[in-house]
Formats: structure tokens, C-alpha cells, sequence
């Protein structure tokens, strides 16, 4: 030590820590390197911090712009290291031996990526300790960094969409916080939720929408739950599909899971990012409607025929309507004359080109004990629909704190508000089928639009408001009120504790709390209902509020015994309940428009309330042994109740295993370099799903009236002892090959999955058990079976040049193998628009029936009935018998469908298979290019040979009420030798348009998904803004279909209910959209 | 284990659940009333059933209803659901099962009252499963409350016989235990509900049916001939006849069901709400019975009021009631005997199940079908009812009568003196089907001289087939229940 030094310290002790550092300190001072480009830089801002041997830091400082740092060394301490960090730098780790002077050369972690990925994915072990090595069962992982950084999102159903094989996902519409439905593997169920389990940070997420849930009537709940995460707070997405993968999860995990893993604060210097984007959305083109000529053309025909249809004379109703319909005559006397002589657009009308604005910021840090992240996020979405949008606020907040070695807490606290507006009713269906020469607008005395808006409904033509049409669609967009909000906060406690070496305790208690309060006014000047109506400045109030509190207790024991023998064991107990209460209440009558607070209406239209609670408790036991890093076998059982079903059969029992042989391992095979992976898997596993709903086996007795004074009380509902567990039972059988150090890979899965037991909801039952139906019954069974393939190959990996791409394709058949006992069919009446929807044995569920149209009956002839030989049939007269479609006989310009049976009538008898709404092949591809510093990426999506009701087509073809038309039927058939699909005009008479294939289409399509240039701004230009780095972007969404489909929009949602019809509404579509962005970290 | 399933076991907030019932004797109270209270609901059928058929009763709308008058229904018609017979019977299993399940429960509930309350779900189920046997012949007999899962939902047809013997058999248990009330603390229950003297009527009605002759008389004595201070007495003056049905709930009536509007407001499915007083009435005397009416009016003795035909069980529909073209029911609308404009202030009738003349005239066929020693005795009941009506007494010579006039004359009287009480079609079967269908011929004569809508030619050949006597099986059961077999009659696949 010399004196030199000595008198450094001494001035360095003074200057920076003053006479308390005096005595006890020494000083130890540096300089802080890089190499950039063979030069030798300093670097600001590195972390240096001071550890003693319980990695605690006792002291810490940062360089300064020169790289230099003094850092004061506590004397007391012995054993300790001097730690520097700094983000994109190897974390360098220099042991304390009374140096005066430590200059540090950091290196870029960048070079060692490829290596550090490969450490990491050693380490990386799921929620049960097992890793990518040591799994036996169908999974895939998405890192979410990858996906945002090519393809922003909002959601992360638009970030899943396409991506993962055998997970399909549908675009709930175009309208702001529709909800997506995901179905993992097909459809498991008649009557329970299909929708896979989310787990987020280990937590199971309930967005199970309430049994009762009436979706005819509100949007209340249907916030899709998941939104509340913005996409740039995740770090990772995983799938399980199989039986075993999803074994860890408890029959909440039957229908897949999706295991979300959010993003952690990390040691070193705090880092911030920030993003935005800015998006405009633009709707597609909409179906050709009629103008206003054409339409009042239209509808005088159509009358003219049926008046001619149901005979001529002094009563006809037709002929008078003819006459006393000024809405569609020309009668310049009339008050409204010219508010309904008008040319009015009415969707363009209630549509906008609608933006959207997603701004998010996070800020990470901390040392060796503790860490944290910080995330604020603010969405803006416009909707398409005036009237339409949503805003949301998440915040999130990440702790991790290490006791010591062996104990860890961690607390994750978030809170989002979401603010989604709607309109009362659906303004594009009315919009669409608006007469067209109405205005919209009271007109002045100079026929100019003022700003009253005409709210005029005629009672015999067009019809009242009844709640859900017939009324001023730019009125009720611009008016009306349907607000949401949501707000929801969670907790989530942490503790891991390592009770021997392997052996270690985890345990988390998760509290969610959701608040939903709806609010919805119904304008009378929408409406034109009178004021004694109930929809006369209808106010509606709802709010409903959920808690629910989850437990997780669980064992781990990993032991690796000189890497031949490898065991991993996991006994763990969950718990989970749910309360739930609900309110809502509406008034009609009230004074003012945009009074939504029910306290003020005239008259109290509806009130109601609700209350559940449902608890249910799993324990779960797993074992995974691998022999020689070869052979795997694995077992799981997991024993679970469910508060929804009776004490006798409350107790599921689901066992699984499965077993993988590691291929490549074996020494025959070690010595080729170019296979990286080839691996066999094979697991089998079962699974239930219990009745949903709660406590909802419990019979129940309820007040009947009195018998003269005599209170009557009878069981209303029975008590299902016997209600169980719905059953699958899933084999899969997956192949994984790597080759040329991960520049090809292939996954292949197929899987079979047997269900039995099917729950049965609302059962008809024998009236001689005193009841006319019970809620829940088990029988029947339906099998799905199917593949998925997927491939990732880098095609070019040169300095400058990266090109990388993915297929994924998947497909599944669905069986109904055994017919439930009493299934309660839906029930199929003759007549205009129906189709008829059946459960059949072997048979897909969501089959489909109805009759075979074969055109226009061109002239008389052509109307007669024939028999199987094609003869004419004739009456006992001998005259030729007539056709007839159901009760109405058929006449030039009818629509002809098949007469199966022969029996000159077309009626109930004479419908066939027309379909089914399930896919046969869905998939997704990728192409990703990188050059220096721009990439771009592109994503398909495609859902092949499903199935679906044109219902928006047959709306606008069936030229039965006054609603108008598409221009399609500018080529209806007037007269004999119109070849044309287009029968006549016939208003309100005859069964033009019974439910057949003429509106059933192939909705198969493929979509450009997404396509981005990105451009990353150099790291040196970045680093003079004082940015790490930073990039941006230009996205467009939905830019490209191919498909056959001749609605707005192929990608049609599937029903809720698996026995109800896949129709398409001509609900919103989805937009095409322009977006640019920046991602920045600083 | 057993905490974690205690933990498991949520009760909702809002609903009594099954597990919480049967806790007190008030909550067996609470079911018997809903057995009562569904046996309002049957009301329509049984006088569909009883009365439409007959003939002597009709429906004057051409429609789903009158499908049954003209022997036209089929299986989808509404008018043949059992479903609120089966309620009925549902309550009363309950009763039945789970009464005993409470004793230890409720302290003060003592064994007597849950027997006696058991022996009113006895007569329910007895009764209930009587109407079905005798409009279906062969039903489930189901004797399982269905509170719980616990039986099959699908239950097969059990045969006539069984049936009747299980009713016999219920009504046996029922006084077996001797815990059958003779009347009750509130008035309108001593006819309102089931009492010891119900049982026995049932019993007698049972026994006729069964062609029990001796069955039938020895329990129609046991009311005849009872010295019990609550009993129900045949009220002997003709000036009272009225009072059975206004203010109801009179010394001849043995079981009633109840309705009040004055105290409780109820009035739904009350009879007043079926027979009308006006041509669009949903139910009117036909013209075969108008002008039997007509005639029991002229018969009436001199100096002497009319007391069960004119203004007694009907109106006319003009004030001259010799010409009047239509005869409304006055039974359920009236107040007396003496007045038109004397109506009801609200369709709070009772409907009488039965009463003193009933028992005495079952008794008095039972007489005559045992043969001709006993038909001094027959003919000396059939009198006293035609006393209390103010007619003359009968005279018979009964050396020269035969088996046949004797059932005519006793049937006639019972359709005189219960016209729209929902028995004719019985009295007619009973005819028609004892005695291995002697009196078919005859049977299927009085059913087409009464019937006024349907032809001739049609009755006559539907009627051949005795399957035709009885009703189809809801088509909707059929479906629910595949066990369950369609009368065949009716059934529509074997044809």
C-alpha cells in the first residue's frame, strides 16, 4: 500500500462520504469499460454495488459520465465481491480483496444470446419443475416479446389468432372489446363451457361468463375478462392441449390452457420503456343495398303480387294496403311526403372511421434482494359505429424480495378500468334493412335536413319499436346509451421456502375483485314509441360484483442423481371460491334525455337481483422421473370437488400418465450433429368438467300459493344426487424433430378425446315424476379426434440477412357417438327463415338441416307435383296435382325446393343434412425477414370448409316485409324465361325463403392477419437520444381475404351453445386498420 | 375429507333447499296444501273428462276441446296431459315419505297428527290415481316422491288391477290407522280436506267400480248409518237442497274442494269460472238433458217448488223455460233457488268431489247390480232423493221389473241429482263395463242419445272399441318416457 493511494482515499473519504465515513470505510474507485467497435468506451451509468456473503448489498454507487466510479467499502465486512451491471451487459462479479482501484471491461450479452438461451432453457421450468426436456405432453410456448415487437395487438386473442396449433380462435366482430371465443381442440361439451382455463402467474383466471348469462339481452358481463392484461405486459404464453399437460390444473384445465407469464423486474440499472401506437380503422365495403326508387319499386310489387296471391276481391288486405301506405305511394298531400321521398344511406349514416390510440409505459429494477416492476397502460379504441368505443387503464405493480437463500416473497398488485360504450340496440341491422326513402332528419320547408331527427314509426307498415327493430338507427347511434364499466383489482400473495436441498415449499393466495356497473338509456326520440310505453326513455341500472379468493399450497422435491436418474415430484392442494351478486333495475318514463339513473323513470319496468357463491378444491399429486435423460415417465392423479354437484358424487377422481423417449440422447445417435432434437411422446390422461352453475344439484322448495289459508310449498326443483362428473379421457401421440441447431423444426401431434357422461342442461323429464324438467342430466358421449402440424424453419441466417417462417395446421373431427337420453331437440317449426338444428349419432354437433333449393318454378307446367319417376301426379279428377310449399300453394316465380318424399307438398318431412359449422382444417402461417436493421413480418390465418347461415343474405333476399332489400334482387323474377336464383317479391305471403341451402355457404377463407415493417434506429444514433433502443413501426391489419364467403366478413363467430345455429348476423365486421408505433427502452 | 366436503357444500341465500326441508310439521303442512292446491288445478279435466263424454254436459266450441264429446282426441292434444294429476300424487308421496322423517325432528310434532296428516295424502293419492285409472285404465304407478334423483325417471304402465288394489290398499292403510280426522278446528276443513269420511266414500265409489257390491254398501253404511257428531247427514229438506252448493261446504258434503275469494282471493280454476251464465259459456247442458230438466220441472208435485231442475241445477237461457233453446248450469253461479238475478258475487264456487246423495245412490246401484232381493231397498233410496227434490216417489212393480230398467232408473237420478258434478261418464262406464260388458249395446245408446255434436254412425262404430273409452297418452310423455306404451287405441304406429 503506498502513500500515494493512502492519500487518494484520504481526499476521496472526505469529499464523498464525510466523517462518517471516517473511521470505518475504505474506498475502492475504477473506471467502466466497453468494447465498441475495437474501442475501448466508458460507460455511464453501470450499477456497482458492494455484496457481502449473503449476496446482501451493503453498499452500492453508479458511474459517471466518464465511466468512473468511487464506490466507499464498509470495513467491518469480510467475504465480499463488487458486482457491476449494467442492461445488455454480462453482469461481472469481482471478489473484494482491499483493492484501491478495480477497472472493469464489460462485455455485450448480445454475442452469448444463443448461449445464454440455451442455459435458460435448462433451467426453464414450468409451474411444476418440469422442463422442455422432461416433458411428455403436447405444449407449445410463445414469447410474447417476439409477437409484440413484429405485430402489435391489442388483445391477446388478436397476438394468439393463427399462431398456435389446435387452439382456435375467433374475432368476436369488429366492435370494441367484442369478446373472441378460443376453443382448444374442438368442442367438449353440449352444454358447458368449451373455453380454455387461463392462468396468469401461476393464478387461474375465471372469465367463465355466468351460467344464466342471457346474451340475447345485454353486453353486460361480456367484457372479455382477458382484456384486462395489455399484451406488452406479458412475457410468455404457453398452451397445454393434452390430458397430462393439463393434469397440473384440475378439470378447470379440460379444455386447454393457456399459462400466461407476466413480465418481472430484473437486476441492474431501472429500466423504463415506453410504447405507443396510433391505428386507424377502416370498415370494410358493405353489401349493395337499394335505393330509394328501387326499394318503393320493390315493395309495390311484392304487395301487388300477394294481393294477387290470396285472390281479388273487396276485402283483400293487400290491395288496401296498396292504397293506404303513403310511406310507399306518391301521394304529395301527406304531411311526410317528403321525408319519405328521400335517398338516405342509413349505414352510412351510423358509420365512422374510428381511431385508436395505446400508449404503455414500464419500469423495472432492483438489486439481489429485491426487484420490481412498475406498468401503466391507456387504451382508446374507437369503434366503427357511432356510438361505439372503449377506454382502458391497467396498472400493475411487481415485487420480489429475497429473505435469504432459502425464503422468497412477492406480491403482484394490478387494477384496470375498462369504459366500453355501445349502442342500446343492434343500429347496423336496422340501418341495413331501413327503408331507404326515409329521411332521417325532419325536413324544412326548403326540403333541407334540419337537426330534429324524424322519429316517425307507421304502426301498419313499418311497425313499432318492440325492443329490438323498428326504430331511428342514427337517432339510437347518437343517443342512446350503453355504457360498461369495469373495474378490477387483484392481489396476489407469493412465498417460496426451502425446506431441505430439492425439497421446497410454494404457496400464493390470489384475490380478484371485479366490479361491473352498466348503464343504458333508450331515447323516446330514437324510439317514436308513445309515452305510455315501457321503452319510452327507458333508463336501465346494473351492477354486479365478483370476489373470489384462490389458495395454492404445494410441495416440490427435484433430485438429480449424477444426471441418470432425475426425479421431480409435486403434491399440491388449490382451492378456489367465487361470490358473486348482481343488481339491475330499469324505469321507463323519464323526464329528460340522458337520465340513466333509474331513480327518476315514471314506472319501474323490471327489477332483479342474484347471488352465488361456488367453491370448489383440488389436490393434485405428480411425479416425473427420467431415466439416463432418456426415458420419462410421468403420473398424475388429481382428486377434485365441486360445490356445484351432491356429496355422493362431489369427489372426482383423474388419473394421467404419459412417457417420452428422448431419441437423440442415445448414443447411436449423439455423433449426428445436425439432429438436435427427436423425441416420441406419448401420454393418456382424464379429465372432468363439472356442471356450471352453483350448488346447482340442490333441490329446492319454493312457495306455490295458498289452499285457503293453508300455505303451499313444493319442491320446484329436484335434487340431483346422481349428477356427475362429465368424463374425458384424451390420448396423444406427439413427434418432435430439430434439426441444424434449431433451424428446423417439426412438431406433429394427434390426439383422441373421448367424452362420456355428456351433461344434458334442462332435461325433459316424464310428467309423472310431478316435474316437467330437471337442470342437469349426464348421458351420451361424443368423441374428438384430430392433428396438428406445425414447422419453424430459418431460411437464410446471415449477418445482415435473417429470413424465418412457420406453418401450423390443425384439424379435428367432431362425432357425437352416443345419443344423450332425453335430449331436448330444438324445437323446428315449418316456415320462413328456419333451419332446423339436431343432435344426431355420428354425427358433428353444430349439423345442420333444411331443405334443397332448386330455383324458380318458371311457369305452370313447372308447378306440378311429380313422383319418383318424374311423372305428373294427378288428383282423383285427373287433374295434375299442384305443388306446395308448406300450406301455400306454389305459382310461377315461387321458390322450388326438393320434394324428398314425393308427396307434392314441401313441408317438415322433405329436410335434409345441409351442414356443419365446424372447420376441417384451421391454420396459421408466418414469414418473418430481417435486413440490418429493418424487418418485416407477415401473418395468415385460415379456417377451411366450415359451414354457415348466410342469415344476413337471406334478410336481404327474402322480399317478404318491409325491410329493404340488397341489390341483389334487382334480379328477382318478374316474368316466365327470367333465368334467375331470385324467386319473386310476394309480401308476407308464401315460403320464398324457408331455411335451405340456398343461404348456406362455405365460409372458408384465408386472411392476411397482419403485416409489419419495423425499422430498428441504430444503437449508437439511440444511444446519443440517451435511449438503449428503440424502433418503430407500420402495421396493416386484415389487409387481404381470399374466400368464396359472400357476407362482410368470413371469420363468423360460433355460437355459445354447441346445439345452437352458426348464423351470420351482419354483426360489425372487422376493420381494416393502419397502425404506426414506437417501442422504446431507455 | 369430510371437512373438505362440509366446505364444499354451499346453500344459496335465496332458496329453501331440499337438505333444509322436512324440518317441522308446518313444512309437511306446507306440502299437503300444494297437494290440495294442484287438485284445484285438475278441476278443468275432471269436468272435461267426466262430463264432456257423457252427453249431458257439452261444449258448445268446435275445437281441441270438443275433440273429446266427439270421441275425436289424438295424442298431441292437450286436453289428455295428466301432468297436474301426477302433481298431485307427487305431493302426496312426499307426504307420505318423508312425515315420518320430521317426528324426530320437530318435538312437537306428534306421531298422530304426521299418521292423520299422512292419511290426507292417502286419500289424495287414492282419489288422483282413481280419476287416472278410470280415464286411462292402465298409468305408472308411481308411489316414490320425487324430491331427489333417487328413482328412474321412466316407469312403465302398471295394469287396471294393480291400480285399484293399490288404491284399495292405500285407503286400508289410511284407516288402518285409525288416525283419519273426523273434522277439523276450522270449519271449511271439516270438507275442505280429508277426513275419515272421505276415505270411506272413496272406498264405496272404489268398490262399485270394482264390482265389489257388498264392498260398496258396507263402507256407504259406514256413513249412512254413523252416529259421530261431525258427520256429514243427507239434508232431507228440499227447502236446504241449495245450500250444498251456496255457501257449500253443507252437512250432506263429504269432501270439497275449497275456494274463497271474500277472505283469501282465490277463485282461480273454481268451476264458476267454466259454467257460465251465457250462450258462449265454455260448458252447457245438452238438449237431451235441457228437456230431462224440463221435464223433472213439470213433474215437480203440485203447490210445490222445482228444487234440482230449474234454478236448481240449471237456468234457461229465456224466461219462458219451455221454449228456451239453451240450459245454463246454475249450481256454481246461484246463491238459491228462488231468484235468476240471485248470482254469486264472485267465481268462488266449491267443486264437490262427494256427498251424501252420491254415496246414497252408489249404494243403491250396488243394491241393484247384486240382484233382485235387494231392489226393494234400492228403490226405497232412489225415493228419498226424489222426496228431497219435491217429485213423486217411483212406482215400481219390481216383480215385473228387470236388472236394466232398475240400473236406469238409478242412473237417471244420479245424472238428475249430480248434472255437471264430473260423474256422468263413470255412472256411464260403470253401465257399460260390468258385469263383462252385459250392457254395452245399451251403454253405447245412452252415450248417442245424449251426444250432440258428433253423428250417429261414428259413435257407434268408435265405441266398439272399449279402448276408445278411455284417453290417449300425452304424446309428450311418450317421448320422455320410452317405457311408457300409447293405449291402443290410439296407437297410431300399429295400425
Amino acid at each position: 500500500m503506498n502513500i500515494k493511494l493512502l492519500k487518494y482515499i484520504f481526499v476521496a473519504v472526505l469529499l464523498l462520504t464525510g466523517l462518517e465515513a471516517y473511521a470505518q470505510r475504505l474506498v475502492v474507485s475504477g473506471k467502466v469499460t466497453e468494447d465498441f467497435g475495437g474501442m475501448e468506451e466508458p460507460i455511464t451509468g453501470v450499477n456497482v454495488n458492494v455484496v457481502n456473503s449473503q449476496n446482501r448489498s451493503v453498499g452500492g454507487t453508479i458511474t459517471n459520465l466518464d465511466g468512473v466510479y468511487n464506490l466507499s467499502i464498509p470495513v467491518q465486512d469480510k467475504n465480499l465481491t463488487l458486482v457491476y451491471s449494467f442492461i445488455g451487459m454480462k453482469t461481472k462479479r469481482v471478489k473484494y480483496t482491499g483493492q484501491k482501484q478495480v477497472n472493469v471491461k464489460m462485455e455485450s450479452n448480445v454475442e452469448t444470446l444463443q448461449e445464454v438461451a440455451v442455459v435458460a432453457k435448462r433451467i426453464d421450468r414450468n409451474d411444476m419443475g418440469i422442463t422442455q426436456k422432461e416433458q411428455v405432453s403436447a405444449t407449445q410456448k410463445i414469447k410474447m416479446d417476439d409477437l409484440i415487437a413484429s405485430s402489435p395487438v391489442s388483445s391477446v386473442e388478436e397476438a394468439l389468432q393463427g399462431k398456435l396449433g389446435g387452439v382456435d380462435i375467433i374475432s368476436g366482430g369488429g366492435d370494441p372489446g367484442a369478446r373472441s371465443s378460443i376453443h382448444i381442440r374442438g368442442t367438449n361439451s353440449l352444454n358447458s363451457s368449451s373455453e380454455p382455463l387461463i392462468v396468469i402467474d401461476g393464478v387461474p383466471y375465471t372469465t367463465n361468463i355466468d351460467e344464466d348469462f342471457d346474451f340475447s339481452t345485454a353486453n353486460n358481463e361480456d367484457l372479455g375478462a382477458l382484456l384486462n392484461i395489455a399484451p406488452t405486459d406479458i412475457e410468455s404464453i404457453e398452451v397445454l392441449k393434452d390430458a397430462s399437460a393439463t393434469a397440473i390444473w384440475g378439470t378447470k384445465g379440460a379444455n386447454g390452457v393457456l399459462m400466461i407469464t407476466t413480465k418481472k423486474g430484473s437486476m441492474g440499472k431501472t429500466n423504463f420503456s415506453f410504447s405507443s401506437k396510433f391505428t386507424a380503422k377502416f370498415e370494410p365495403k358493405s353489401i349493395p343495398m337499394l335505393n330509394g326508387n328501387e326499394y318503393v319499386a320493390l315493395m309495390q310489387e311484392a304487395i301487388w303480387n300477394s294481393a294477387n296471391y290470396i285472390g281479388m276481391g273487396s276485402t283483400n288486405k293487400y290491395l288496401k294496403l296498396l292504397f293506404d301506405t303513403p310511406e310507399i305511394g306518391y301521394n304529395k298531400e301527406w304531411k311526410y311526403f317528403d321525408e319519405y321521398n328521400q335517398d338516405t344511406d342509413w349505414l352510412s349514416e351510423v358509420r365512422q372511421t374510428a381511431l385508436t390510440w395505446d400508449n404503455n409505459f414500464s419500469m423495472s429494477g432492483g438489486g439481489e434482494k429485491a426487484n420490481y416492476r412498475l406498468s401503466l397502460g391507456y387504451l382508446s379504441d374507437g369503434g366503427t359505429t357511432i356510438g361505439t368505443g372503449l377506454k382502458r387503464l391497467n396498472s400493475s405493480l411487481n415485487i420480489n424480495y429475497q429473505f435469504s437463500k432459502k425464503l422468497k416473497f412477492g406480491a403482484d398488485f394490478s387494477y384496470s378500468q375498462t369504459d366500453k360504450d355501445a349502442n342500446w340496440a343492434n343500429v347496423r341491422s336496422e340501418a341495413f334493412t331501413k327503408m331507404p326513402n326515409k329521411s332521417p332528419f325532419w325536413l324544412d320547408e326548403n326540403g333541407e335536413k334540419t337537426n330534429q331527427y324524424f322519429s316517425y314509426q307507421t304502426r301498419d307498415f313499418e311497425g313499432e319499436f318492440n325492443g329490438k327493430e323498428n326504430f331511428n338507427p342514427v337517432a339510437m347511434a347518437e343517443e342512446s346509451k350503453n355504457n360498461t364499466m369495469q373495474r378490477e383489482g387483484k392481489i396476489t400473495f407469493r412465498m417460496d421456502y426451502e425446506l431441505l436441498k430439492g425439497l421446497s415449499y410454494k404457496g400464493w393466495a390470489s384475490m380478484n375483485m371485479r366490479t361491473t356497473k352498466t348503464r343504458m338509456f333508450l331515447p323516446q326520440v330514437a324510439t317514436g314509441v308513445v309515452w305510455t310505453s315501457k321503452y319510452a326513455n327507458q333508463s336501465t341500472d346494473a351492477t354486479s360484483d365478483q370476489f373470489s379468493l384462490q389458495t395454492e399450497n404445494k410441495l416440490v422435491f427435484i433430485k438429480d442423481w449424477n444426471r441418470k436418474h432425475n426425479l421431480i415430484a409435486n403434491l399440491l392442494v388449490r382451492t378456489s371460491q367465487t361470490q358473486k351478486s348482481s343488481y339491475s333495475s330499469s324505469t321507463s318514463g323519464n323526464a329528460s334525455s340522458g337520465l340513466s339513473d333509474p331513480i327518476v323513470g315514471s314506472s319501474v319496468e323490471s327489477i332483479g337481483s342474484g347471488d352465488s357463491e361456488v367453491r370448489s378444491i383440488s389436490s393434485i399429486g405428480l411425479l416425473n422421473y427420467t431415466l439416463l435423460e432418456r426415458y420419462v415417465l410421468q403420473g398424475s392423479v388429481n382428486m377434485e370437488g365441486n360445490s356445484a354437484m351432491g356429496k355422493s358424487n362431489r369427489m372426482g377422481y383423474f388419473p394421467g400418465v404419459g412417457i417420452s423417449w428422448n431419441v437423440h440422447n442415445e448414443s447411436f445417435l449423439k455423433k449426428h450433429d445436425w439432429l438436435d432434437e427427436l423425441k416420441l411422446r406419448f401420454s393418456v390422461g382424464q379429465s372432468g368438467n363439472a356442471p356450471s352453475g352453483a350448488s346447482i344439484y340442490l333441490g329446492a322448495f319454493s312457495s306455490l300459493g295458498e289452499y285457503m289459508n293453508m300455505a303451499a310449498i313444493r319442491p320446484v326443483r329436484m335434487q340431483l344426487d346422481n349428477l356427475k362428473w362429465e368424463t374425458s379421457t384424451e390420448y396423444n401421440y406427439g413427434l418432435d424433430l430439430g434439426f441444424f441447431r434449431g433451424k428446423l423444426k417439426f412438431t406433429f401431434e394427434y390426439y383422441q378425446k373421448y367424452v362420456k357422461d355428456l351433461l344434458q342442461k334442462d332435461v325433459e323429464v316424464p310428467s309423472t315424476t310431478g316435474y316437467t324438467s330437471i337442470k342437469f342430466f349426464n348421458s351420451g358421449e361424443l368423441t374428438n379426434k384430430g392433428w396438428e402440424f406445425r414447422t419453424d424453419a430459418t431460411l437464410v441466417d446471415k449477418k445482415d440477412w435473417n429470413v424465418s417462417a412457420y406453418v401450423n395446421l390443425s384439424r379435428n373431427t367432431n362425432e357425437v357417438t352416443d345419443m344423450p337420453d332425453n335430449i331436448a331437440q330444438e324445437n323446428y317449426s315449418f316456415g320462413n327463415g328456419n333451419y332446423a338444428i339436431r343432435v344426431e349419432e355420428n354425427r358433428p354437433l353444430g349439423s345442420f338441416y333444411g331443405y334443397r333449393y332448386k330455383g324458380v318454378y318458371q311457369n305452370k307446367e313447372a308447378t306440378y307435383a311429380r313422383d319418383k319417376e318424374g311423372n305428373v301426379m294427378n288428383d282423383v279428377q285427373g287433374k295434375p296435382i299442384v305443388m306446395k310449399n308448406g300450406s301455400s300453394t306454389v305459382y310461377p316465380g315461387d321458390a322450388i325446393y326438393e320434394d324428398i318424399n314425393h308427396d307434392g307438398v314441401v313441408n317438415e318431412y322433405d329436410i335434409v343434412y345441409l351442414g356443419n359449422y365446424m372447420p376441417i382444417l384451421t391454420g396459421g402461417a408466418g414469414l418473418a425477414v430481417r435486413w440490418k436493421d429493418w424487418s418485416l413480418n407477415a401473418f395468415f390465418h385460415g379456417r377451411f370448409g366450415q359451414k354457415i347461415i348466410n342469415a344476413a343474405r337471406m334478410s336481404n333476399e327474402a322480399m317478404y316485409k318491409p325491410d329493404n332489400q340488397s341489390r341483389a334482387v334487382l334480379r328477382r323474377w318478374r316474368n316466365e324465361g327470367d333465368l334467375t336464383d331470385i324467386p319473386r317479391a310476394l309480401y308476407n305471403e308464401g315460403f320464398n325463403y324457408l331455411g335451405s341451402d340456398r343461404f348456406v355457404e362455405d365460409a372458408s377463407y384465408v386472411r392476411l392477419k397482419s403485416v409489419t415493417l419495423t425499422y430498428r434506429i441504430p444503437k449508437k444514433i439511440a444511444r446519443n437520444w440517451g435511449l438503449n433502443n428503440m424502433n418503430v413501426y407500420v402495421t396493416g391489419y386484415d389487409l387481404l381475404t381470399w374466400t368464396e364467403y359472400t357476407g362482410q366478413d368470413p371469420e363468423v363467430s360460433i355460437p355459445s351453445k354447441a346445439s345452437a345455429l352458426a348464423k351470420d348476423n351482419a354483426n360489425t365486421p372487422c376493420s381494416v386498420r393502419f397502425c404506426v408505433g414506437l417501442n422504446m427502452n431507455f | 375429507m369430510s371437512s373438505c366436503s362440509d366446505w364444499l357444500e354451499v346453500l344459496p341465500k335465496n332458496e329453501q333447499v331440499t337438505s333444509d326441508y322436512w324440518k317441522s310439521k308446518e313444512d309437511v303442512e306446507a306440502v299437503l296444501a300444494s297437494g290440495y292446491y294442484y287438485m284445484r288445478t285438475t278441476i278443468p279435466y275432471l269436468i272435461d273428462w267426466g262430463e264432456l263424454r257423457g252427453g249431458s254436459v257439452y261444449t258448445p266450441f268446435v275445437g281441441a276441446r270438443s275433440k273429446i264429446q266427439d270421441f275425436q282426441l289424438v295424442a298431441n292434444s292437450s286436453y289428455c296431459k295428466w301432468e297436474a294429476f301426477y302433481q298431485v300424487i307427487n305431493m302426496a308421496n312426499s307426504v307420505i315419505n318423508y312425515a315420518p322423517t320430521v317426528l324426530g325432528v320437530d318435538e312437537t310434532y306428534k306421531e298422530a297428527s304426521m299418521k292423520s296428516h299422512q292419511t290426507e295424502a292417502y286419500f289424495m293419492r287414492a282419489l288422483t290415481y282413481f280419476y287416472l285409472v278410470r280415464n286411462f285404465k292402465e298409468v305408472p304407478l308411481v308411489l316414490t316422491p320425487y324430491v331427489d334423483d333417487s328413482a328412474p325417471y321412466v316407469v312403465a304402465k302398471s295394469n287396471e288391477n294393480e291400480i285399484l288394489e293399490q288404491i284399495k290398499k292405500d285407503i286400508e292403510t289410511a284407516l288402518d290407522t285409525d288416525a283419519a280426522k273426523e273434522s277439523y278446528d276450522e270449519v271449511w276443513a271439516n270438507k275442505g280436506r280429508a277426513t275419515k269420511w272421505s276415505l270411506y266414500a272413496l272406498m264405496a265409489d272404489v268398490c262399485l267400480w270394482m264390482e265389489d257390491y257388498d264392498g260398496c254398501i258396507t263402507y256407504a253404511n259406514k256413513l249412512i248409518e254413523a252416529n259421530a257428531s261431525f258427520r256429514p247427514v243427507f239434508i232431507s229438506s228440499p227447502e236446504n237442497w241449495f245450500t250444498v252448493f251456496y255457501p257449500g261446504n253443507s252437512n250432506e258434503s263429504i269432501f270439497e274442494l275449497n275456494w274463497d275469494y271474500a277472505t283469501y282471493g282465490q277463485t282461480s280454476n273454481s268451476p264458476s269460472n267454466y259454467y257460465q251464465l251465457q250462450a258462449s259459456s265454455i260448458y252447457l247442458y245438452t238438449t237431451a238433458m235441457k228437456e230431462r230438466l224440463v221435464e223433472e220441472t213439470e213433474e215437480v208435485l203440485e203447490g210445490k217448488n222445482p228444487v234440482r231442475s230449474l234454478y236448481g241445477a240449471y237456468v234457461p237461457s229465456t224466461d219462458d223455460y219451455k221454449t228456451a233453446e239453451l240450459a245454463y248450469v246454475w249450481k256454481y253461479q246461484g246463491v238459491g233457488v228462488d231468484d235468476v238475478n240471485a248470482v254469486r258475487a264472485n267465481k268462488d264456487a266449491n267443486f264437490i268431489i262427494y256427498r251424501m246423495a252420491d254415496v246414497l245412490l252408489m249404494k243403491a246401484e250396488a243394491l241393484i247390480w247384486k240382484g233382485a232381493d235387494s231392489w226393494e231397498a234400492a228403490l226405497k233410496i232412489i225415493n228419498q232423493i226424489r222426496v228431497r227434490a219435491n217429485l213423486p216417489e217411483l212406482a215400481i212393480n219390481l216383480q215385473e221389473a228387470d236388472e236394466l230398467t232398475m240400473l236406469k232408473y238409478v242412473l237417471n237420478e244420479r245424472d238428475m241429482e249430480l248434472a255437471a258434478e264430473g260423474k256422468r261418464w263413470y255412472d256411464l262406464m260403470r253401465l257399460g263395463k260390468s258385469k263383462n260388458y252385459k250392457y254395452k249395446n245399451e251403454f253405447i245408446q245412452m252415450v248417442i242419445a245424449n251426444n250432440k255434436t258428433a253423428s250417429q254412425s261414428w259413435l257407434r262404430s268408435v265405441l266398439k272399441n272399449e279402448y276408445a273409452w278411455y284417453l290417449p297418452i300425452f304424446q309428450d310423455e311418450l317421448e320422455a318416457n320410452e317405457l311408457l306404451k300409447q293405449n291402443p287405441y290410439y296407437d297410431v304406429t300399429n295400425q
